[in-house]
C-alpha cells in the first residue's frame, strides 16, 4: 500500500520568508503522527500543502501516492484550525453535502456521533456554541472512512472534557491501515495516542522517531524532551 | 481497569505491566475474553497500536493467547499466571530490599519492620 | 460533481433570491393597485402619501434585487472559496475549473431570472394598474403588434429564432464576462496576505486599466489604418444596415468571449497557485 504521505525536500517560500525549507517525511499506513512545533513553525503550511491549498516553492509531496488535486482530496480528511462551516448550513445539510461530495462518508456514525451530543439535525452552525462547532466540524471529519486525516491543532483551546471526547473520536474511528496527523503544540495532552512524533522547527523536521523509542532513549516523556528542545 | 501513566518510561511497557498486574492479581480471571484491542486502547487513553504492541509482548509471555475468529483470551494455564505472579513479588522484593538498603537497614530489621507494619494494618 | 457543486451553489444562493422575488412579486400587485388608488382618490391625503410609497418601494425593490444579484455573486465567489469557508470547499474533491464554472452558471441563471422577473413585475403592475388594458392592448393592439413585429423583421431578417439567439450569446458572455473579471480581481486580491479586499479592488481597478490601455491602443494604433467605408456604404439600405447590425453584435459576442476566457485563465490559475487562505 502507498505511503499516506511522503514528502522530498519540500520547500514553501512566502516572499523570502522559508515556511518550510528542505522537509523530508514519510508517514507510513496505520500510524498515528504528532506534528509537534512551537507556533509559527511551518505546521499548518505542512498541512495546508498536504491538502493543496498551497502550493510547493520546491520538492514534491505525495499523498497517498497522488500529487495534490482532486483525486488526493477524495482521500484525505482535513479538520482546519478554525471553523470553515457556513453560518447558514444546518447539521443536516452539512451531513448531506458531506455525502454528496465525499463517496467514504459514513453517514450512520455522523448521525450516531451527533445523536450522542444531543444536537438536533435542524441546528443551524450559526446558533451552535463555539464548542459544539468545533464537534460537529470533528465528527463530520472522523466520520469519513479517509486514508489520511488531517488534523490541524484539533485540541487547541478546548476544555479537558472536550479534549478527551475529541482524542476518543479520532481513534475510535481512524481505519486500520490509515494514518492520523495530529498538528498540535500541547505535547502532553496527546502523547499518549501518538505512535510517533515529528518536531518541526523554522521550517524544518529536527526530528522524527517512535513515542516509545523516544522514551526509552531518554527516560523522559516526549513533551519533557520537546521543552528540552524548543527551550527558548 | 485503572490505568495510570509515568512519563519516564514507554507507554508500552507500562501496559504490559498494568495488564499483567491485573492478571496475576484476579481482576482478569483465567480464560476470560478480552475487550478489542481498540476498546481496551479507548479505555486506556493510548494509541490501539501501542495496545497491540503490549498484548503481543503479553501473548509471547504466555498471559494471554488469541484465536483467529473469537477474540483474545487470558490464558488458563495458572501455572504461568503463578510464575508470572512470582516474577512480579522478587522484582518488588528486589526494589523495597534495595531502596530499604539504601536507607541504611540490615536485612533483620527490615523483617522486624514488616512484621510491625503488618501488625498495625491488622489492628488498626 | 459539477452538478453536486451547482446544486449546493443554488441552495446557498435561493435562500436570500427566493425571499427578495417574492417580495417583489408582491410589491408589483401592491404598486398595480396603488397606481389604480391614486386614479381614484380626489384629494391627495394620507391614502396618496401610502400609494405612492408602494409604488416608490416596488422600483426600489426592483433596483435592489437586480443589486443584491450582483452583490451576492461577488460575495459566494470571496466568501465561500477565499475566506474561512474556503478551508471547506477548497479541499473537496472537485477541481478549480469546477469552482469557478458552478459559481458562474449559478450568477448567470440569477441575473436571468432577475431580468425575466424585473419585466414581468412591470407587466403585472401595468395591467393590475389599468385593469388589464395595458395587457390587452399588448395582446389585442393591432398597432403595436404591427411595429414589434415590422422591427423583428428588420433586425432579425425574418428569422427571430436566430435574433434571439444572437441576444441570448451576447447577453451570456457579457454576463459572463462581468462575472469572471470580479472572479479573477478577488483571485488576485486575496493572493495577498492581508487587506485582501482592498488589493482585489485595485486588482478589479488595474484590469479596467490594461484594458481601456488595449483599446486605446487599438482605436488610436489599428482602426485608423482599416478601411471603415463598409459602415458608411451599408447606411445606404435598411438592409445593408441591419447586415452591419448583426455584425456589431457577433463582434460584441467575440470580444466578450475574449474577455471572459482570459478572466477565466487568471482566475483559475491564481485560485490553482496562489491560493492565500488567511
Amino acid at each position: 500500500m502507498d505511503n499516506c504521505l511522503e514528502c522530498r525536500g519540500l520547500t514553501k517560500r512566502f516572499g523570502s520568508v522559508r515556511a518550510l525549507d528542505n522537509v523530508n517525511l514519510t508517514v507510513r499506513p496505520g500510524r498515528v503522527v504528532g506534528l509537534l512545533g512551537p507556533n509559527g513553525s511551518g505546521k499548518t503550511t505542512l498541512i495546508k500543502l498536504c491538502n493543496g491549498l498551497l502550493t510547493p516553492s520546491d520538492g514534491a509531496i505525495t499523498v497517498c501516492g497522488e500529487a495534490p488535486g482532486k483525486r488526493s482530496k477524495a482521500l484525505v480528511s482535513y479538520l482546519p484550525d478554525r471553523c470553515c462551516l457556513p453560518e447558514w448550513m444546518s447539521a443536516k445539510q452539512l451531513m448531506d453535502m458531506y455525502a454528496d461530495f465525499y463517496a467514504d462518508f459514513d453517514r450512520a456514525r455522523a448521525e450516531d456521533m451527533m445523536a450522542r451530543l444531543n444536537l438536533s439535525d435542524k441546528l443551524l452552525v450559526g446558533q451552535m456554541s463555539k464548542g459544539t462547532k468545533e464537534k460537529v466540524q470533528l465528527i463530520l471529519v472522523m466520520s469519513r472512512r479517509a486514508r489520511l486525516y488531517l488534523l490541524d491543532e484539533p485540541i487547541g483551546g478546548v476544555d479537558p472534557a472536550t479534549r478527551d471526547y475529541i482524542l476518543e473520536t479520532i481513534i475510535r474511528n481512524y481505519d486500520e491501515d490509515a494514518s492520523v496527523i495530529i498538528s498540535t503544540h500541547l505535547i502532553s495532552d496527546v502523547e499518549n495516542v501518538l505512535d510517533d512524533v515529528v518536531f518541526i522547527r523554522d521550517g524544518q523536521v529536527t526530528l522524527q522517531a517512535s513515542v516509545d523509542d523516544l522514551r526509552e532513549q531518554y527516560g523522559k516523556s516526549v513533551d519533557a524532551l520537546f521543552r528540552e528542545v524548543f527551550r527558548c | 481497569m485503572k490505568w495510570q501513566f509515568d512519563n519516564d518510561m514507554p507507554i508500552y511497557t507500562q501496559l504490559v505491566g498494568q495488564i499483567k498486574f491485573a492478571i496475576v492479581s484476579g481482576a482478569l480471571l483465567p480464560g476470560s475474553r478480552m475487550m478489542t484491542v481498540r476498546d481496551l486502547a479507548l479505555e486506556a487513553g493510548v494509541n490501539p497500536n501501542t495496545m497491540q504492541r503490549a498484548l503481543q509482548q503479553l501473548e509471547r509471555e504466555g498471559l494471554v493467547y488469541s484465536q483467529r475468529s473469537s477474540g483474545r483470551f487470558v490464558t488458563e494455564d495458572v501455572g504461568v499466571i503463578d510464575r508470572a505472579k512470582a516474577a512480579l513479588a522478587a522484582e518488588h522484593i528486589r526494589r523495597f530490599r534495595a531502596s530499604m538498603g539504601s536507607l541504611g537497614y540490615s536485612r533483620e530489621e527490615m523483617i522486624q519492620l514488616l512484621e510491625g507494619s503488618g501488625e498495625e494494618e491488622e489492628n488498626g | 460533481m459539477l452538478g453536486k457543486l451547482i446544486k449546493h451553489e443554488f441552495r446557498a444562493t435561493r435562500r436570500i433570491m427566493l425571499p427578495l422575488i417574492g417580495g417583489v412579486l408582491l410589491l408589483s400587485v401592491l404598486a398595480g393597485l396603488s397606481i389604480r388608488g391614486l386614479d381614484r382618490i380626489q384629494n391627495f391625503g394620507f391614502l396618496g402619501v401610502m400609494y405612492s410609497l408602494t409604488l416608490t418601494a416596488f422600483f426600489l425593490a426592483l433596483f435592489a434585487l437586480g443589486v443584491v444579484a450582483l452583490v451576492l455573486m461577488i460575495q459566494r465567489f470571496y466568501k465561500n472559496l477565499l475566506r474561512d469557508e474556503g478551508y471547506l470547499a477548497m479541499t473537496l474533491p472537485v477541481s478549480v475549473d469546477e469552482h469557478i464554472w458552478a459559481k458562474l452558471l449559478v450568477s448567470f441563471v440569477w441575473f436571468a431570472i432577475v431580468t425575466l422577473l424585473s419585466v414581468a413585475a412591470m407587466l403585472i403592475m401595468l395591467s393590475i394598474g389599468t385593469r388589464m388594458n395595458f395587457l390587452r392592448g399588448l395582446i389585442g393592439g393591432e398597432e403595436l403588434r404591427k411595429i414589434l413585429r415590422e422591427t423583428l423583421r428588420y433586425i432579425g431578417g425574418g428569422n427571430i429564432a436566430a435574433f434571439a439567439l444572437e441576444c441570448l450569446v451576447l447577453l451570456f458572455l457579457g454576463s459572463c464576462a462581468t462575472c469572471l473579471r470580479c472572479y479573477a480581481s478577488l483571485a488576485i486580491g486575496c493572493s495577498a496576505a492581508n487587506h485582501k479586499l482592498a488589493w482585489s479592488f485595485l486588482a478589479f481597478i488595474g484590469i479596467g486599466f490594461v484594458l481601456s490601455l488595449l483599446q486605446n491602443t487599438i482605436s488610436f494604433g489599428v482602426l485608423p489604418n482599416l478601411d471603415f467605408s463598409f459602415v458608411e456604404n451599408s447606411m445606404e439600405s435598411v438592409e445593408t444596415a441591419v447586415q452591419l447590425f448583426h455584425g456589431a453584435m457577433w463582434t460584441g459576442s467575440a470580444l466578450a468571449l475574449i474577455h471572459c476566457a482570459i478572466f477565466y485563465f487568471v482566475t483559475r490559475w491564481f485560485l490553482k497557485h496562489r491560493l492565500n487562505l488567511a
